[in-house]
């Protein structure tokens, strides 16, 4: 069994011609231009001390992009689980493609709003109650859980990022479509995303610090920080070197 | 707390379980997907008082919604959750919960098993995470065994809302001196409450339009005028509108004597304060529900009402030691 968790087994259909072959999405967690250590400690432009222990998020609407624009989609959405006991590089989900050259991937982070307020009660992994992903004070699910802990004085203090809500589906385009400067090519031994995860901390609100000394950055649990976050995150993502 | 009675449940898991209620209630609704049982009913009454469901062991449910105020926060305005944080909002009744269409003053919760998941996780109520909870119990042979019984799937977060809503669900206050009345007793309720309860529903009170059926809400959404500016915008942040900045859930009026300080806030400490804020006609805000308005109440009318709303308590509900703590 595999160590890390992809709590969704949701379908993955090919579309396009027949020459589809599988390929996997990878994402690997760094800060700034290293692999992120769990439990290993760096520091935000606030200057906290902090470490990192567990990151989920939901991912879908997958997409590779080609030259022209046009989509080559993959269903599904995922719940990835990055933690202590996992690799800092995770497959994500697996697709079935055509063989080419693309221009980049595209890709949401969050839940669609047709399934963001079903019943909880009836749905099923990766959207059921047991997830740990269903918000019930805020309406829908945690799109985004971040958790760690920082030193406050001497003594270290968990802070937890939780940001969802309908308005903050993040839509991450990796795509040049005007220059160029990005490509995938298919076969390939893995389509690979960075996520530099201390692009949170990049700002807090109106241009204040994000300082996880006050309690309003501490925890964070939707509210005008999220929004932010949000901002903040939009370009944390990057393609990485395809190997 | 002793969870000894829990094995004697097992035998029990299949007994079906009626919630009894009286002529002028409608019956319980009770979910396809989560069925009564006696079992179950139990399992979710000794979940409702274990500390052990929130993060450090210091908070169950029973902390913020105590038996004796009616399953309120015993005079608090706000509650005191896990290493003393305290929340924004004043802990409701529990009573008649089951028949809530939504949960939460600001109504954002459709259903009592998704509605748990809120305590159970906030940092300022018990701050437990899912995963780990269900790790914890699990660790405990009795809650194995118990949920064993009860579910065919065993321990989940899922199942635990769901022992949890079934005994939520029992929550029932029918014998206070108003229902009394209304069951035929002319004299259950003071000459007092009499003219009370004739201004509650008449237009010179108008209190009837928000708070009525057996529970005296409609569960509707309103602004009554609390302030100008809402700190808790209450409804606005679902739905986006400027006009629902100030929304709240009609609460039921059941055991209110029990309840306060009372709104959404706990903002008002005495039930004649709340009466006198309806006799104002509330503070001037552009939201305010057209209902609110000065009621030119006279100072024996206010009384009148107070009475009205004391006539409400039911004493046997908070004492019923099928609510009580678990044995
Ligand atoms: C720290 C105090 C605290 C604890 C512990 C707590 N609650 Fe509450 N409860 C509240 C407060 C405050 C509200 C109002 C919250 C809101 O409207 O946002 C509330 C609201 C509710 C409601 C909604 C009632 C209505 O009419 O809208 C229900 C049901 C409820 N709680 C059940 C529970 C259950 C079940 C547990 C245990 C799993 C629990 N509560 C634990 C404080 C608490
Ligand atoms: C426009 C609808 C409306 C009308 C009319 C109305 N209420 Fe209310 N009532 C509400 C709402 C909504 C709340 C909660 C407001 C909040 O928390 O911000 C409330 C709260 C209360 C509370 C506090 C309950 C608690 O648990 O905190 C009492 C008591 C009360 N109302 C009594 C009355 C009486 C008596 C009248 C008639 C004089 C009346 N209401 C008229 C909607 C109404």
């Amino acid at each position: 069994m595999n160590k890390w968790r992809v709590l969704a087994a949701a379908a993955v259909v090919a579309l396009g011609s027949a020459l589809a072959v599988p390929v996997e999405l990878k994402v690997a967690l760094v800060v700034g231009d290293k692999p992120l250590v769990m439990g290993q400690t760096y520091t935000n432009p606030a200057g906290n001390t902090y470490e990192v222990n567990l990151l989920r998020f939901y991912i879908t609407q997958v997409a590779l992009v080609k030259r022209d624009g046009s989509e080559v989609r993959a269903d599904g959405l995922h719940l990835v689980e990055f933690s202590p006991t996992t690799p800092q590089e995770l497959t994500v989900m697996k697709m079935n493609v055509p063989a080419g050259e693309y221009a980049g991937i595209r890709f949401s982070i969050g839940v669609p709003r047709e399934l963001n307020h079903l019943d909880v009660v009836h749905q099923k992994a990766p959207l059921d109650m047991d997830s740990g992903m269903y918000w019930s004070w805020n309406p829908g699910y945690i799109f985004y859980r971040f958790e760690g802990k920082y030193v406050k004085g001497t003594t270290p203090t968990p802070f937890l990022m939780h940001m969802g809500t309908d308005s903050l589906m993040q839509n991450i385009q990796l795509a040049d479509l005007e220059q160029y400067s990005t490509s995938i090519k298919v076969p390939s031994s893995g389509i690979r995303v960075n996520l530099d995860v201390s692009k949170v901390f990049a700002s807090g609100l109106g241009g204040q610090a994000y300082d996880l000394n006050k309690p309003e950055y501490a925890q964070v649990h939707g509210g005008p920080v999220s929004q932010q976050v949000y901002l903040n995150l939009l370009s944390a993502w990057s393609l990485a070197k395809q190997r | 707390m002793v969870l000894g009675s829990l094995a004697g449940m097992v035998l029990a898991a299949s007994a079906v379980y009626v919630v009894k209620v009286p002529d002028h209630f409608p019956p319980m609704p009770i979910p396809a997907d989560n069925a009564m049982s006696a079992a179950k009913v139990e399992l979710g009454h000794q979940l409702f008082y274990d500390k052990r469901l929130s993060g450090d062991n210091s908070v169950a449910c029973a902390s913020c919604h105590k038996p004796e105020f009616a399953f309120s926060d015993g005079g608090k305005a706000v509650s005191t959750g896990v290493k003393g944080r305290r929340g924004t909002r004043n802990a409701p009744t529990l009573t008649d919960v089951g028949y809530r269409s939504r949960l939460f003053w600001e109504g954002g919760s459709p259903r009592l098993e998704a509605q748990a998941v809120g305590p159970l996780t906030n940092p300022n109520e018990m701050d437990s995470d899912p995963t780990k909870l269900v790790a914890r119990l699990k660790a405990i042979p009795q809650y194995r065994a118990a949920f064993a019984a009860v579910f065919p799937d065993g321990l989940s977060m899922l199942n635990l809302t769901k022992a949890i809503s079934a005994f939520e669900r029992t929550l029932v206050s029918s014998n206070s001196p108003w229902d009394r009345y209304r069951e035929g007793d002319q004299t259950a309720l003071s000459v007092v409450a009499l003219r009370g309860m004739k201004i509650f529903f008449s237009e010179k009170g108008d209190c009837f339009h928000c708070h009525q059926g057996q529970d005296f809400t409609d569960d509707s959404l309103r602004n009554t005028a609390l302030t100008t500016v809402y700190s808790d915008t209450g409804l606005a942040p679902i739905t986006s509108k400027d006009q629902d900045v100030g929304k709240f859930k009609v609460p039921t009026l059941r055991n209110v004597e029990l309840t306060g300080p009372y709104m959404h806030d706990g903002s008002i400490k005495t039930l004649r304060d709340v009466v006198e804020h309806y006799n104002s006609g509330g503070a001037a805000n552009l939201n305010a529900d057209p209902l609110m308005r000065p009621l030119g109440l006279s100072e024996a009318e206010v009384n009148d009402l107070v009475a009205f709303l004391k006539a409400l308590t039911d004493h046997s509900f908070t004492q019923d030691p099928r609510f009580g703590l678990p044995k």
